[in-house]
């Protein structure tokens, strides 16, 4: 829980931030390609207005508090700060059209993704509600992908919803568990072996 | 020849001498009491002042007929960037002078400044205006600056001057120093009309104006309805700031449904990330499994 209070109140403190401190920290293409790297994680924390920034707060807060409570401060802490840059890369690399991004609702999908894939994996009897979720989540996107929603976004006029956020925070934190759980049974692997391995005679030996 | 050097003698006995010096002393104290009176009646102010700059002049200089506009779609790219500038005055009372007419645009550029969709709002001196420029100039003008809407500003202000009973009293010299004998009345129009520079067309327009009345003496005149004038432009700018900004929302109702106007995003545009309330219906609704997860665990 502490992580998220911490996160809101970044966010609603920079939300009251002046105009230009909100241009230093947002994702600005050009700025970030002449070296300005702190904009790969900041870019995520400002926002467009006061009512982009309410509603991505509620959205983190919520989100994050129940990483914290699912998998750890600290790896929600590890995760959000590593899940970061990996987002913002991709908009910058897949999205080139993207000028500006400003918004922490690429960080709520990508801990939202990983919460709901947990579940899925601990309790098979919820699957059906962690599903109907993750479809209301896709149809969302694909909406604002088609411009439908554009009448009922909270970001001001001449900004454009970044649903490509959304989409690549989910694939990255996809590939974020592939990994960690292919490390895992690495290290499980590793730990069977390790007797015989490494340590082999001298542990047999003992034990 | 003896006889008129007599007669001469005789004039001149008789006190001749003394006529003449006469009539030449009321002859100088006459003109000096006209020249006198000249140099008054150039104190006193011109019946008028009238100061105009029009945007159809500036914009239509030859024009014998309707400006035919040909039917096409124009295209707004917010975050859009917006030239403002007065449009160049007619003759020599060309009205306000240039950190005059700036710091009136800067009111205008700051009362607009919030707007998202609009980007940055250059403030463009007069003297690259061509007086009777035309279309030709004002692209050359957005093309300098860098921007794709132009809001020209047209003025028209009129100063009628008179005395009023007061006034008698001038010819005591002191009178004309204390006595507030004239009175103007300044009416001004400031006309704000926002073009697109690519098609040439009028986006909307609004207007603002004033009227400032008052007196002064005859030697504070010029100052005083000088600075009468200015606060007319000023005033008339009050106005014409909310009418602007209503009719630039009248403008973006207008945008979605007139088919000639369309809004497109520029090639790098700016993207927020947001789920909406949506958003958080889902965040909750993933709340409750959490807990039903862990209830069940």
């Amino acid at each position: 829980m502490r992580l998220a209070i911490v996160l809101s109140l970044i966010c609603g403190i920079l939300a009251c931030a002046p105009g230009e401190a909100v241009n230093w920290l947002s994702l600005d293409r050009h700025a970030l390609l002449s070296g300005e790297v702190w904009r790969l994680w900041t870019g995520h924390l400002v926002h467009f207005s006061a009512m982009h920034a309410a509603e991505d707060i509620m959205l983190l807060f919520v989100v994050t508090a129940i990483a914290e409570r699912e998998i750890g401060g600290w790896a929600t802490g590890i995760a959000l700060l590593v899940g970061a840059p990996l987002i913002s890369l991709s908009l910058i690399l897949l999205v080139p059209d993207l000028a500006l991004y400003e918004g922490s609702s690429g960080l709520s999908a990508f801990l939202g993704f990983i919460v709901g894939a947990l579940i899925w994996r601990r309790s098979p009897h919820l699957r059906f509600m962690i599903g109907c979720i993750g479809l209301v989540a896709v149809a969302k996107a694909s909406l604002d992908a088609t411009g439908f929603l554009a009448g009922f976004s909270s970001v001001p006029e001449g900004v454009r919803v970044a649903w490509q956020a959304h989409v690549i925070a989910w694939l990255i934190a996809a590939a974020s568990m592939a990994l960690v759980a292919q490390a895992r049974s690495w290290m499980l692997a590793s730990k069977k072996r390790r007797p015989y391995s490494i340590f082999g005679k001298e542990q047999g030996a003992r034990s | 020849m003896l006889v008129f050097a007599g007669a001469i003698w005789n004039f001149l006995s008789q006190g001749g001498f003394e006529m003449i010096r006469m009539k030449i002393g009321i002859g100088a104290l006459m003109i000096g009491l006209a020249l006198s009176l000249v140099g008054c009646a150039s104190w006193f102010p011109q019946a008028g002042v009238k100061q105009a700059g029009s945007v159809v002049t500036y914009l239509y200089p030859n024009a014998k007929e309707a400006p035919q506009l040909k039917p096409s779609v124009t295209y707004l790219r917010p975050p859009v960037r917006v030239g403002i500038a007065f449009v160049p005055g007619t003759g020599s009372r060309a009205g306000l002078t240039e950190p005059e007419k700036e710091s009136l645009l800067e009111r205008v550029k700051a009362s607009f400044a919030h707007y998202d969709y609009i980007g940055d709002i250059e403030v463009i001196p007069t003297e690259y205006l061509r007086p009777g420029g035309g279309f030709a100039n004002l692209e050359q003008v957005a093309r300098m600056f860098n921007v794709e809407v132009m809001a020209l500003l047209s003025y028209d202000q009129i100063q009628f001057n008179d005395t009023n009973s007061l006034s008698v009293l001038y010819w005591t010299i002191v009178g004309a120093y204390i006595v507030h004998g004239d009175q103007y009345d300044i009416q001004t129009m400031v006309d704000a009309s926002v073009f697109d520079v690519r098609s040439h067309k009028l986006l909307f327009r609004a207007p603002g104006s004033s009227r400032i009345k008052g007196s002064a003496s005859l030697a504070g005149f010029s100052e005083h309805s000088r600075a009468a004038r200015v606060e007319g432009y000023n005033k008339a700018v009050d106005e014409l700031i909310p009418r602007l900004q209503s009719e630039l929302q009248t403008f973006k109702v207008r945008l979605k449904s007139d088919s000639s106007y369309r809004v497109e995003n520029k090639p790098g545009y700016s993207g927020g990330g947001d789920f909406g309330w949506l958003g958080i219906l889902i965040a909750l609704s993933l709340a409750v499994v959490a807990y039903r997860a862990r209830r069940k665990a």
